[in-house]
Order: structure tokens, then C-alpha cells, then sequence
């Protein structure tokens, strides 16, 4: 099994060559020059000034002698500056990835809780009319466009009721947490900050509930499946005809049998967070790597979006190999 | 006689599938006394797993019933969930027949006895429940127990899993055992010992059986009173003797006459009733272009048409200095000799894992052989895939073993059958005419042209796969068990309808089974093979009545049914004639 992590290990930085390629053929052989990004019209107008930051961009190479340098850069952990926040794009990036990688574990735990335990409901009265509900949930659940329904919540939650927060990270009133993971919710609780954990967590509630709606159908739907599918094994005849309850065999069988398709499905979907994500924390403020995706998009500031790009990738790959190492600790037959 | 244990009286169930009512079984009634053994035989589609189901109260959702099944004098159809789960597993065991599937694939084989133990037995100490596996795998002769508790089922083999299921069955020592089909999926020395330890265990813990079987040789040997299943009726029941040797049904009757037994002396096999007898084959050939004598052509009768000499298979890569291990466990097929001559049909035998299969890829030229030759007409095959003999793609065809999983379930009969042709290039017009062919020699429909795989029966299905090794008119044919996914009536038709065309079209057969009845009921040459290598090979008669090696021996032995065989030879009246291998 060790033998397989290291293999996979292995291939982790040619897709991560793939990716960053891709990436930058994108941003760079189709969208217009950067240089637009970086100055303003009237520093524009000065042709000398311009050649000037080129050279200091290192913009006035060859695309591909731009390809081998950036790589080469990268290849030493320096990601470049950003056009933009003028920062070095690492730091950037460090600030602001805890933030999204927190909202999106926090979603996809609500996620996967509820969407597992739907799914066995679902399963266990198949066709009744608590299934036909959760079915038709589910797939209204997966229709509904993220960015509606988040303005909807935020509306209705914040603005109506006044039960959350506005949009933020936390509240602005309460003192600021020292420097710590960057995860909110463990900072507060590490420092003791009974207060700011409390604010958090209220902010956190809003978005990650959008995040968690719009993957929890997807979820529902396949546990029920592979639950179904589990039930018609001939494992769960012997264990009925073994006197077994019928709660024990869904849980106990069948739903320990759906594991492996279980952690694929949730892998699989966080892959749909990094994705959701970026709309959510537009429209809740939520200073992440969405949020920075989008602003950098804007201002063209390719090395920030190539940056962005590293980040999801490598989270991606990163998941999938916890994924696989799950695999063999669910399923003996994995393991040899 | 006091109340039987079980007692099925008038049962009929039905299940309702787009609004079709289907009737599985009709007005069933039998009796299962105490301590009694009773059989249950009756071909796919009859009813009789259904039977067995019922009787735990297990019939799927969509099943309606009318009827009851009483056991020990109260309803089990009648009976709550909650009642029938203290019956389950407590009062009646069952066994089922594929132990690759039923047993949980995660959980630890300890775990699942130790669960039927605990759901009838709430706070059960963990080191008495230890200790009780532990003597229940003693009880089912698994070795090394104490080890084995801990085993996850993929780590054991069939006859190993079903021995856990078996435990599984027997925990709360139940008073009724159901055992459906235990020992098909197993090879048939597995499936003797199997037999022997169920045998021993209904004895020891005074347990009555009820056990189903397609094989009526099997239950022959341990059931004393028996029931024939046809269609969802009973169609004959009564003492196992009497019904094998005097059966008065037509049913029974051709049922017995279908099963190929080891007397070399084997007439020929009752099929289904409307299969073809020869003369239709002929009568059929006649209205399409004769092939007749076409094969062989320019090839002398006295020297072998396919030739193996030395031939071994591993597979992946060895280790340094082991190339030439053959012992090594990389290697699927080791050393093996053998010719066929034209219009022979030379039969394979083995027991599941003994590289059969391997060595047939490789005749096949499929796989490419590690070391040795196989020559076809003198040319060699399979040195690499792409180097075959002229002509070896259209003059080689193979059937396969399972005709539910080898047809393509999205390609249309006619386009099955053309499809070797298709790849072979020929024309549209030519592919008509040899089609309908091979069809008319395999007996399948014209009609049959434009359906779909799913809408045949497995006989049928198979009928097609060897229409399609027809197609090409091939001089040779390789099959694979082509006759062990089958019911034992169908069995019989295909394999007269094998005999048939091998003769009339002159062609040389391969012929891998697990089956001795089959292999004696088909071929003149036999090769057994075991872990890769061929034990002997001989003529038919030779091998089955004067084996020399002691593993022919013991797969002769293990062949299900001596008593069976016995008493149908006293009732044909020829038991003295022969002496068979059987005894």
C-alpha cells in the first residue's frame, strides 16, 4: 500500500507540469497583454515607461522563455508578484486559502452528514413517500443556481430575519485574532476567544449552507444508488436470512458496503466546492481564494491566476490521494 | 408420523411486473419431516429457490402468495417480521449457492458467524463467542481456525467461503437447514467434501434438510425422498429411488435420460423435446449451399492439425534465474504436449485455476506462450499476436462459456453472427447467404435475425455463439464449457447438436470441461490437466475406465452420484455389461 502513495506521489508534479502549461497557455496566448492590467491609460501613453515594466515583468521576453522562467521560479517556491496587491503572490495566496479551505470542509461536513444519512433514509423506504420527498429535494436541490439562491439566503437570513450576519468573514465590532492557521474556527478556539469562535461560526453559516445545498442532491443521490445497489447483494440475503434487523443490515451492511462509492462521491464533489466557492465568496465577501480569483481575473494578473490555479490543483490532487489511502483502509481487498 | 417440521401446502406465488402476473410457483405442497432429507431438483425458472425463500419468509417486496407454509405448526407466511427474525437463522439455516457474493466482503469471516450468533443470543461475552466460532469452523473442518477467524472472505477459497457460510448456517444449531444449489459454483472434488461435511453435520446435530439442486446426482446421494420441479409445479415426488429408477413422468424421465454420466458406453443423451435429432441437422444443411467435406483440405489425415509441443505461459515478469523455473508460481501453463487430429474432438479437463483457460487463450492465439510452440497445420501460432497462420482467423473460431455475458447485449442476432465476417471483409451479399448458414446449423431461428440477445433463453443464446463460430466456416473449433452455464435438458441438446455438426461438417474440436460426464459424452481424446500441467492424456475409454494418474483418479471419485449412476444402470438393465469407473 505504501508502494502505491509513493507511486502516486510520484505523479503529483507532472500533473501539476500539465496543469500549470495548460494554464498558462490559457491566460497567456489568448488573453490580451498584461500590461493592460498593470498600468493605467495615461501611464500607458509613455512608451519609455512601458518598455520599462516590461523588462522589470520580465514581460518583454519570448512567451516561452516567460514558460521556462516562471516554471523555473515556481520550481524555487516564488510564485511571482501580483500586478495587482503588488504582494508576492505566495503570501497572498497563504493568507487567503485557509479561508476558502475552510468554508469548503465546513460545507462539504454538513454536506456529506445530511446527504449520507438522506441517502440511507431514502434506501431504506425506497418508494416510499419519504423517498419520492428526498428524491424530489434532491434534485430541485441540484437544479437551483448557486448564485440565486445564496442572494435569496442572504436576504431572507440576514436581511428579513436578521438571523446571521451580513456578508464577512467575522464581525468587524470584535477584536481581531492573532496570527495563527488562518481557519477561524480553530484560531478562536486555540486563543480561547469564546467570542470571535461565536462570530465565525454565525458567518460561516450562510455560505457554507449555499455550498452544502448545492452539492447535497448530487450526494443524496448517489449514496441512495449505491445503497440500493448494496441492498441487492446476495451479502444482505444471507444476513436477513441470518435474523438480522433490518436497521443493522442497512447500516451495518449495506451502508459499509456503499463506503468506497461514499468516499468517491465526496471527493468528487470537492472538487465541485473549489468551483462553487468562487461564486459564494463573491457575493458573501468571504476574503478567499475565490474571491482573489475573480479580482485577479479582472486585473489580469496572470501570475496571481496561475497561482489560484496551483492552489486548487494541488488541494485536487492532494484529496484524491487522501481518497485512495481511505479506499485501503475501507476495503481489505484494496489493501493487498 | 407426527406433524412434519415443515409443511407447504398449496402455495402459490406470484409476482406482478408491468402489470404481467407471473407465477413462479403453483399450487405447491410439500412435507419435510424431522431429521428427514429432502430434494428439491428442478431446472432454471422452476421455482424451486423461490420455494426455498419463502420458506424463510424472504419472497421480495413485489411477490403476492396464496397458500401457507407452516413450520413446526405455525404460519410462516402469516408471521410478523419480528417473529420471522427469531425463526431466521435460529430455527432454520440457510446455505446459499454462490459463496463469492454472499458472504460480506468486508467484514472478517469470524465477525459474520459471530453476528448470526448475536442477533439470537444478545450479550454473549466476547470470549465465550470466540470460542464458539471457533468450534463452529472445527465443526465445518476449515483448517487452521484459530487463524482463519480473522480472515476477510476474498483471502479464502470457494470451498473455504462456503464452509463459513455453512457455519454460518448451522450456528444456532436450527432444525431446519435450506441449502439452495451449495455446491455449483464448486469444482467437484471441493464439491464432494463439501457434501460430506453437510452430510456429517445434518447427522450429528439431527437437522433436516431441504436441499435444491439442478444435479440430480447430487441429491441422489444424500436425499431420501425427492420432488421434481417443472415450472413452478411439482410434477413428481416420492423416495429418491423410486423416482431415479421408475420415474413415471415423461418429465423425470427425459430429465434422467439428459444427464451425461461416465459410462463409456453413454447412448445418446435425451434433449429437450424439440431439439433436433440428426437428420433435421442434415435436412436443414441440405437447403443451404453443402460445405460438406470442404475442411481439411490438403491437410493428411494422420498428421496432427494442431500440435503442442512444450508449451508454458507465465504471466507478468519472472525474477532473474527463474525463467526457466517452471515451478514458479507466475506460470499458468507448464510443459504441455499434446496433438489433435483432424475430426477428433480432444477434451481439457481441470478444476477451476488450473490454467485451462490460459492455454486456450494461447491456442487461440489470443495470448502469446512464454516458452514452446503450437503449431496449427504445421505453422506456428502464437509466438506473438500478430504472426498467425494463413487463414488462422477464419479456420479457428471459439465458443465461450457463458451466453449471457458473451453477446453483446446491444448488438442485434444477425449482427452477431455476421460480425466475424464483417471483420474479415467480406461482402454484403456473401455475409447474407453465411449467416443464414450457420444459423440454419445451429439451429437458430431465421426469424430470430432482428432480436436481441435478452429475448432468448440460455440454450438459445448459446445457439447463437456457435452460429457465430460457425459463420466463418472453420475447420476448428475451440470451446470453452460451453454447456456449464446450462440447464442439464439444454445441456444435453447442445451437446448432441456439438456432436452432430462436428461430424457432419468434419470439423476438430478443443474441448474444455470441468465434467467428465460431458467430456465422455463428446470426446475421443482427454488431456487432465492440474496447476498447469497435463497429468495424462489418453484415449476416453482409457482415461475413464483405467486411470493412471492419482488425480484422474480422484476426480473420477469425486464425481457426484456413484449411487445414482448405479441405479440407473440397474434400471436400463446394462449394469453388468460394463464396469465403470463409478464404482
Amino acid at each position: 500500500m505504501l508502494r502505491t502513495i509513493a507511486y502516486r506521489l510520484t505523479g503529483i508534479p507532472l500533473i501539476i507540469l500539465g496543469l500549470l502549461t495548460i494554464t498558462f497557455i490559457l491566460t497567456r496566448g489568448i488573453a490580451s497583454d498584461p500590461i493592460y492590467g498593470i498600468l493605467s491609460i495615461r501611464e500607458l501613453m509613455n512608451e519609455d515607461y512601458v518598455a520599462l515594466v516590461r523588462e522589470k515583468y520580465g514581460l518583454d521576453e519570448p512567451l516561452i522563455v516567460q514558460y521556462f522562467n516562471y516554471l523555473w521560479n515556481t520550481v524555487q517556491g516564488d510564485l511571482g508578484t501580483s500586478f495587482r496587491t503588488r504582494q508576492p503572490i505566495l503570501s497572498d495566496l497563504l493568507a487567503k486559502t485557509p479561508a476558502t479551505l475552510e468554508l469548503i470542509i465546513f460545507s462539504l461536513t454538513i454536506a456529506g452528514v445530511l446527504g449520507v444519512t438522506l441517502g440511507c433514509l431514502a434506501a431504506r423506504f425506497e418508494g416510499s413517500v419519504l423517498d419520492v420527498t428526498i428524491r424530489a429535494v434532491s434534485l430541485v436541490g441540484s437544479s437551483v443556481p448557486v448564485f440565486w439562491l445564496a442572494i435569496i439566503l442572504l436576504y431572507l437570513g440576514s436581511v428579513v430575519l436578521d438571523w446571521f450576519p451580513g456578508p464577512g468573514r467575522i464581525s468587524q465590532r470584535i477584536a481581531p485574532l492573532e496570527d495563527g492557521t488562518g481557519f477561524f474556527l480553530i484560531d478562536a478556539l486555540v486563543q480561547g476567544r469564546w467570542d470571535a469562535f461565536q462570530s465565525a461560526l454565525r458567518q460561516i453559516m450562510l455560505p457554507s449552507i449555499v455550498l452544502a445545498w448545492s452539492i447535497l442532491g448530487t450526494i443524496t443521490r448517489l449514496v441512495r444508488a449505491s445503497m440500493l445497489d448494496a441492498m441487492e447483494s446476495d451479502f444482505i440475503t444471507l444476513a436477513r436470512a441470518k435474523g438480522v434487523g433490518s436497521w443493522a443490515i442497512t447500516l451495518r451492511h449495506a451502508l459499509r458496503a456503499s463506503l468506497l462509492s461514499t468516499i468517491t462521491i465526496l471527493a468528487h464533489v470537492f472538487g465541485y466546492l473549489l468551483t462553487g466557492a468562487v461564486l459564494v465568496e463573491a457575493i458573501f465577501a468571504w476574503p478567499g481564494l475565490g474571491d482573489y480569483a475573480i479580482e485577479s481575473a479582472r486585473a489580469l494578473d496572470y501570475p496571481a491566476i496561475l497561482g489560484v490555479t496551483l492552489v486548487s490543483g494541488v488541494t485536487f490532487i492532494l484529496v484524491n490521494l487522501i481518497a485512495d489511502i481511505l479506499y485501503t483502509v475501507a476495503d481489505p481487498r484494496i489493501r493487498q | 408420523m407426527t406433524d412434519p417440521l415443515l409443511s407447504i401446502r398449496n402455495l402459490t406465488v406470484g409476482f406482478n411486473r408491468n402489470d404481467r402476473d407471473i407465477r413462479a410457483i403453483d399450487d405447491v405442497s410439500l412435507d419435510i419431516g424431522s431429521g428427514q432429507c429432502v430434494g428439491i431438483i428442478g431446472e432454471s425458472g422452476s421455482g424451486k429457490s423461490v420455494t426455498a425463500l419463502a420458506s424463510l419468509g424472504l419472497l421480495p417486496k413485489q411477490a403476492w402468495f396464496r397458500g401457507d407454509i407452516l413450520f413446526d405448526g405455525s404460519s410462516i407466511l402469516g408471521a410478523s417480521e419480528s417473529q420471522m427474525r427469531s425463526i431466521r437463522g435460529r430455527q432454520i439455516g440457510f446455505v446459499f449457492q454462490d459463496p463469492m457474493t454472499t458472504l460480506h466482503p468486508l467484514h472478517r469471516v469470524g465477525d459474520q458467524i459471530a453476528e448470526a450468533i448475536r442477533v439470537h443470543n444478545r450479550g454473549i461475552s466476547k470470549a465465550a463467542m470466540r470460542e464458539r466460532v471457533i468450534s463452529l469452523l472445527e465443526d465445518v473442518a476449515v483448517p487452521e481456525p484459530h487463524r482463519r477467524i480473522r480472515a476477510f472472505p476474498h483471502e479464502l477459497s470457494g470451498g473455504l467461503r462456503q464452509r463459513i457460510c455453512i457455519a454460518i448456517a448451522i450456528a444456532n444449531r436450527p432444525k431446519l437447514l435450506i441449502a439452495d444449489e451449495p455446491t455449483t459454483a464448486l469444482d467437484v472434488t471441493v464439491q464432494r467434501h463439501l457434501m460430506e461435511t453437510l452430510e456429517d453435520l445434518i447427522g450429528r446435530y439431527d437437522m433436516s434438510l431441504m436441499l435444491i439442486s439442478h444435479d440430480i446426482a447430487i441429491v441422489h446421494d444424500i436425499a431420501t425422498d425427492v420432488h421434481i420441479f417443472l415450472k413452478g409445479n411439482v410434477v413428481e415426488s416420492g423416495p429418491v429411488d423410486r423416482v431415479i429408477s421408475a420415474p413415471e413422468m415423461p418429465y423425470t424421465q427425459r430429465l434422467i435420460a439428459a444427464v451425461p454420466s461416465l459410462d463409456p458406453d453413454q447412448k445418446r443423451l435425451e434433449g429437450k423435446a424439440q431439439s433436433a435429432t440428426s437428420d433435421t441437422i442434415e435436412s436443414r444443411a441440405a437447403s443451404v449451399e453443402p460445405l460438406k467435406r470442404r475442411s481439411q483440405e490438403g491437410w493428411p489425415a494422420s498428421a496432427p492439425l494442431l500440435s503442442l509441443h512444450r508449451v508454458s505461459k507465465h504471466y507478468g515478469n519472472l525474477p532473474r534465474g527463474q525463467e526457466d523455473n517452471l515451478d514458479h508460481p507466475s506460470f499458468a501453463v507448464r510443459d504441455v504436449s499434446f496433438d489433435v487430429h483432424p475430426g477428433e474432438c480432444h477434451a481439457i479437463v481441470g478444476e477451476s485455476g488450473c490454467g485451462k483457460s490460459t492455454l486456450l487463450k494461447c491456442i487461440a492465439g489470443v495470448l502469446p506462450v512464454s516458452d514452446g510452440a503450437i503449431r496449427y497445420k504445421g505453422d506456428i501460432v502464437g509466438a506473438d499476436r500478430r504472426s498467425l497462420p494463413p487463414h488462422f482467423r477464419e479456420q479457428v473460431q471459439m465458443v465461450f462459456q457463458d451466453p449471457y455475458s458473451s453477446l453483446h447485449p446491444r448488438m442485434r442476432v444477425f449482427d452477431l453472427i455476421a460480425e466475424p465476417l464483417r471483420n474479415l471483409g467480406y461482402g454484403q451479399e456473401e455475409i447474407n447467404s453465411r449467416v443464414l448458414e450457420a444459423m440454419n446449423y445451429a439451429h437458430v431461428d431465421p426469424e430470430a435475425r432482428d432480436k436481441w440477445p435478452f429475448q432468448f433463453s440460455g440454450g438459445q443464446r448459446q445457439r447463437i455463439g456457435i452460429a457465430r463460430a460457425l459463420v466463418t466456416r472453420p475447420e476448428f473449433l475451440i470451446l470453452d464449457e460451453p454447456v456449464s452455464a446450462l440447464d442439464v435438458s439444454v445441456q444435453a441438446s447442445i451437446l448432441n447438436q456439438l456432436n452432430d455438426i462436428r461430424r457432419l461438417l468434419d470439423l476438430t474440436y478443443v474441448f474444455i470441461s470441468h465434467d467428465l460426464g460431458v467430456v465422455n459424452y463428446v470426446a475421443e481424446r482427454v488431456s487432465v490437466m492440474k496447476d498447469g500441467r497435463i497429468v495424462e492424456t489418453g484415449d476416453r475409454r482409457d482415461i475413464l475406465t483405467n486411470p493412471q494418474h492419482p488425480f484422474t483418479q480422484q476426480l473420477l471419485e469425486a464425481a457426484p452420484g456413484k449411487s445414482f449412476y448405479e441405479h440407473l444402470r440397474a434400471g436400463r438393465g446394462q449394469g453388468s455389461q460394463e464396469q465403470s469407473m463409478a464404482d
